[in-house]
């Protein structure tokens, strides 16, 4: 029989393992991250990686607090180093060790994790749907998608393949924007090219961010055993497989996928499995320029 | 057992005291909404690289110049422009002081961002925040 937890809303059942251990899933795709992406810093990076390895060799100090109040040290270390302009995942990645450490000297370390996961997925993508849709003076109207697909060399294969710009006209663009903002002077009104294809696309992208992001945010924060409830999974997949395989921000997708892994109760290991594969796709959009590939083939 | 039960929630917790910390930065300070742990990345194009940072150099007539930016600053400079706070500023100013030349009584070290025209993209410049250094004895 399961027991059933409430917290605050976050409701979820532990006890449902029918004795089996626990999946450690969640930690080694963390380690995992640890390995691919540690600290710049010659002071931090040794400790990461030792303390990573350490994590992925031996099970059981994955399940220990100590490890992952070190690594929680480490990131946290990090951010006061480059306080407070450190990227935002490093933030989440740094409260993620911190959910891992309380997880591993909890009663019921898998609920406990399983709780963690899904406030803190909450959090982020309310955040996420808050600057977008109320505190941001450029999204709803699309402009936060069309200047990046102009001027954002990460969104470039994406402008020429999708929005059918000329390269020529991409360099031309890019020319007059570094310059505009370098001297502080604005070019002429239609110096820019812009093709209807492209501004098809900025809507596209911006509709579509803003809608996943907001059914991300409901489906977390409604109560479990609810019908929305059953698509965090798919939904959460979607964002990750979507977002990181046009964004090169390939730490935060890992992040995300570990987090998903945790969010899975114990009859739910074939998600886990697919986070595993959305991790795994995350590490293979990072060096497969599909993106140029696309280009071209369309061009 | 009430404090297991809410402990987990934790991390959550402190993620929104972030938040709330760096809405408060944007809001006072200028900092771009993609950093501070806001989640406010890929929401704006108010990030560090549509910001200009400009080194002016003020005479004694009050009359301002554009100064070239010491090269030795530039990694300052791109962080105060992401984060354009009075403090960084005012360091940045003091760092220019000794490796400018000329008739300057102050240093003028200002942030602009860029807004963009939602018909037509021409770019609109507003200055974000400014500081001020006097050129002292003791700031050189």
């Amino acid at each position: 029989m399961g027991t059933a937890h409430r917290t605050g809303g976050f409701v979820s059942v532990a006890g449902t393992g029918h004795g089996a251990e626990p999946s450690l899933l969640p930690q080694r795709l963390t380690l995992i991250l640890a390995l691919l992406r540690p600290p710049g810093s010659w002071m931090l990076r040794p400790a990461v990686l030792c303390l990573a390895a350490v994590g992925l060799l031996w099970p059981r100090a994955a399940r220990s607090p100590w490890l992952w109040a070190a690594l929680a040290a480490t990131a946290a270390s990090r951010l006061v180093l480059d306080w407070p302009l450190a990227d935002n995942h490093q933030y989440l990645l740094a409260l993620w060790y911190v959910a891992l450490a309380l997880a591993a000297s909890a009663v019921d370390p898998a609920h406990s994790l399983r709780t963690s996961a899904r406030a803190m997925l909450a959090v982020v993508f309310t955040l996420a749907v808050l600057w977008k849709g109320v505190l941001s003076p450029d999204y709803l109207d699309g402009t936060f998608f069309r200047v990046a697909l102009l001027s954002d060399a990460r969104f470039q294969d994406l402008a020429i393949g999708l929005g059918g710009l000329d390269p020529a006209a991409y360099d031309a663009n890019l020319a007059l924007w570094d310059e505009a903002i370098r001297i502080g002077r604005p070019w002429p009104p239609g110096a820019v090219t812009e093709t209807a294809a492209l501004r098809i696309l900025a809507l596209f992208l911006t509709v579509w961010t803003l809608a996943l992001e907001a059914a991300l945010a409901l489906v977390l924060l409604w109560p479990n055993g609810r019908a929305a409830a059953r698509l965090r999974h798919p939904l959460l997949l979607v964002f990750i497989l979507t977002t990181f395989s046009l964004t090169p921000v390939a730490g935060f997708g890992w992040l995300l996928a570990a987090l998903g892994a945790a969010l899975c109760g114990p009859e739910e290991r074939r998600w886990q499995v697919l986070y595993a594969g959305a991790f795994l796709a995350v590490a293979i959009f990072e060096g497969w320029p599909w993106a140029s590939w696309l280009r071209d083939a369309l061009g | 057992m009430a404090r297991s039960r809410w402990l987990p929630l934790l991390p959550a917790a402190l993620l929104l005291l972030l938040a709330a910390h760096q809405g408060w930065r944007v809001h006072q300070q200028g900092l771009t909404p993609w950093k501070g742990g806001g989640f406010g990345m890929f929401a704006t194009s108010d990030g560090g690289h549509t910001r200009r940072l400009q080194l002016l150099g003020v005479d004694a007539e009050g009359r301002s110049h554009a100064l070239e930016l010491p090269a030795p600053l530039r990694g300052a400079a791109g962080r105060a422009r992401s984060l354009p706070s009075d403090a960084r500023l005012r360091q940045l100013a003091r760092r220019a002081a000794p490796l400018v030349s000329g008739p300057w009584v102050a240093l003028r070290v200002e942030v602009w961002r860029t807004r963009f025209d939602p018909v037509s993209l021409t770019p609109r410049f507003e200055r974000l925040r400014a500081w001020e250094q006097p050129i002292g004895r003791g700031d050189s």
